[in-house]
């Protein structure tokens, strides 16, 4: 089957895909509000820790908005990719009676975490806002698209993720694994560059540049260039951008924290890497999806 | 979908092959230390045939009975048909709704609700949420659970969960039936009952294809008849010739 045949017969399931994916919010949700106020625990948790401890180390301005901004998409990004790994083997009962196009299920996996992703994005910068000097801007515009970015790039992760586990099924430990050091190389945590549209970074730091930074997080081995204060010395700040996520991140930092849309640069770099990325996720689902069958 | 058009399947040189993994849940770790160790796979995969250049065309009207041992492929053929397996080489045509009922009764989901598992199930076989919306009162009212249609059908117990299951597949309007098994469950009037809807369901299609172990079921409900051996059709034919020469086949 071409693409474009397998996109039409997509289509034509998206009854099927719409009620997989509210009926499986229902359940997640059940005890009706209450259900989406817990699943807010969990990044409130976490934005509350690494906040209080991290700004100990870094003093970056309003640092709980930029973990925030960071963070939320992460979390999206790891909960959705390893829901898709796991969706194929899930629907084998399912797959076992009835014709699906296979792409239906790692899609209802991204789909249902997606709408957690931008209730609780939401929520949490209006609860949040006078407690971590937030504002909206009219950057905030920009948001669709960083949104569109970071699905396509999920979407086609969790795809090649969703058939690999179909033959090996210790899989899934391993993306666990790989998801948490992910996470650490990804500036979320820490900022990578300093964000000089934002509002100044604190006096602290500015006035610690041309020092030798008085916090321990710079790590010692920093190089010839002269030393900004951020965590990453500048040499080795290349390499991170090497990975794929910094691009996605890059996308709700600008317009969240920093108030900005992304530059030109950054907008073309994350959009490539998502659309990319999609097709070859497609691709591999597709060259294997008839025979997943006989594999579950 | 084609009210107009004449119903039809169509299965041109169809063959069918597919591996069995000795250990099911292949893992990286295994595989790693297979290659580290330069050890052949531990256990071998075995290569199944289960059909072999099936040609059939099953038109507007017909009640195929499908028979034969186990193995000889009867399952593997309607499962082609139903698009679950693809073949691995020949071509089908198909045209008309078609619905499988294989395995009745999986699927449902514990949490839910009856009547958000009758969405669920209908959204699987293809019907939106109106569509589902009118079929919903009758379908309750048959599988005798409108008390129960706001529980979670965990708490069902499998009784109840069979008759919801039933009932939900056949109050569809299928032009293809697909049938495994006639199954039936419960006390002696509802299987009365579901008989009588079997048989409604049956008169409503278009194309009915049923697979079954019991000859008797396939005199009563067809009108032509294929004898499975090997993956092969090994006869074609009115049902009672093809079910005597199968009796006396199995009986050699």
């Amino acid at each position: 089957m071409k693409a474009v045949e397998r996109i039409v017969e997509l289509w034509r399931f998206r009854e099927v895909t719409k009620n997989f994916v509210s009926q499986n919010l229902k359940i997640k949700y059940r005890r009706s509000v209450l259900g989406f106020f817990w699943s807010l625990l969990n990044p409130l948790l976490q934005l509350l820790v690494i906040s209080v401890v991290f700004s100990l180390l870094f003093h970056i301005h309003r640092f709980a908005l930029y973990l925030l901004s960071g963070l939320v998409p992460w979390m999206f990004f790891a909960a959705a990719v390893q829901e898709c790994s796991m969706s194929i083997i899930g629907a084998e009962s399912m797959l076992r009676r009835q014709y699906f196009p296979k792409l239906v299920f790692p899609l209802c996996a991204v789909l249902q975490n997606l709408v957690a992703f931008v209730l609780s994005l939401l929520v949490l910068l209006a609860v949040l806002a006078p407690f971590i000097d937030f504002r909206p801007t009219w950057a905030w515009a920009f948001l669709p698209v960083s949104f569109v970015c970071i699905v396509a790039f999920a979407l086609g992760l969790g795809a090649l993720a969703a058939v690999v586990t179909v033959y090996f099924r210790d899989m899934q430990h391993l993306i666990a694994v790989f998801m948490g050091a992910w996470f650490y190389v990804t500036p979320i945590i820490y900022p990578l560059e300093a964000h000089p549209q934002a509002v100044p970074l604190s006096p602290r730091m500015t006035a610690a540049a041309p020092q030798t930074p008085p916090t321990a997080a710079a790590p010692a081995s920093g190089s010839a260039a002269e030393p900004d204060g951020l965590p990453i010395p500048r040499d080795y700040r290349v390499y991170f951008k090497l990975n794929p996520m910094y691009w996605m991140v890059e996308m709700f930092h600008r317009p969240i924290y920093d108030g900005v849309v992304p530059s030109r640069g950054a907008i073309a770099g994350a959009l490539s890497i998502a659309v990319g990325t999609l097709l070859l996720g497609l691709a591999v689902f597709w060259k294997f999806e008839d025979r997943i069958i006989f594999a579950l | 979908m084609t009210a107009v058009n004449e119903r039809f399947i169509q299965l041109d040189d169809v063959s069918l092959r597919f591996r069995i993994y000795a250990t099911q849940n292949r893992s990286i770790k295994e595989t790693v230390v297979n290659l580290l160790l330069r050890r052949q796979y531990g256990k071998p995969s075995t290569e199944v045939q289960a059909l072999r250049g099936v040609t059939l065309a099953v038109g507007e009207g017909q009640r195929l009975g499908i028979i034969g041992d186990n193995g000889a492929g009867k399952s593997s053929l309607l499962k082609v048909m139903a698009r679950i397996y693809p073949p691995t080489s020949g071509r089908i045509e198909r045209r008309g709704f078609l619905v499988p009922l294989l395995e009745i009764g999986i699927g449902f989901n514990g949490e839910l609700s009856g009547v958000e598992n009758i969405y669920l199930t209908g959204a699987i076989m293809g019907f939106g949420r109106a569509e589902m919306k009118q079929r919903v009162d009758p379908i309750l009212d048959f599988a005798e659970l409108r008390e129960h249609a706001d529980t979670p059908v965990k708490y069902y117990s499998s009784g109840m969960a069979q008759r919801l299951a039933f009932s939900v597949a056949t109050e569809i309007d299928p032009e293809i039936l697909l049938l495994d098994e006639v199954f039936s469950v419960g006390d002696i009037h509802w299987i009365e009952k579901a008989k009588a809807r079997m048989q409604a369901l049956i008169d409503r299609s278009s194309i009915l294809v049923l697979v079954s172990h019991q000859m008797e079921l396939i005199e009563q409900y067809c009108n032509r008849a294929i004898w499975m051996q090997g993956g092969r059709i090994a006869m074609d034919g009115p049902p009672p010739e093809v079910v005597a020469a199968y009796r006396g086949g199995a009986a050699r």
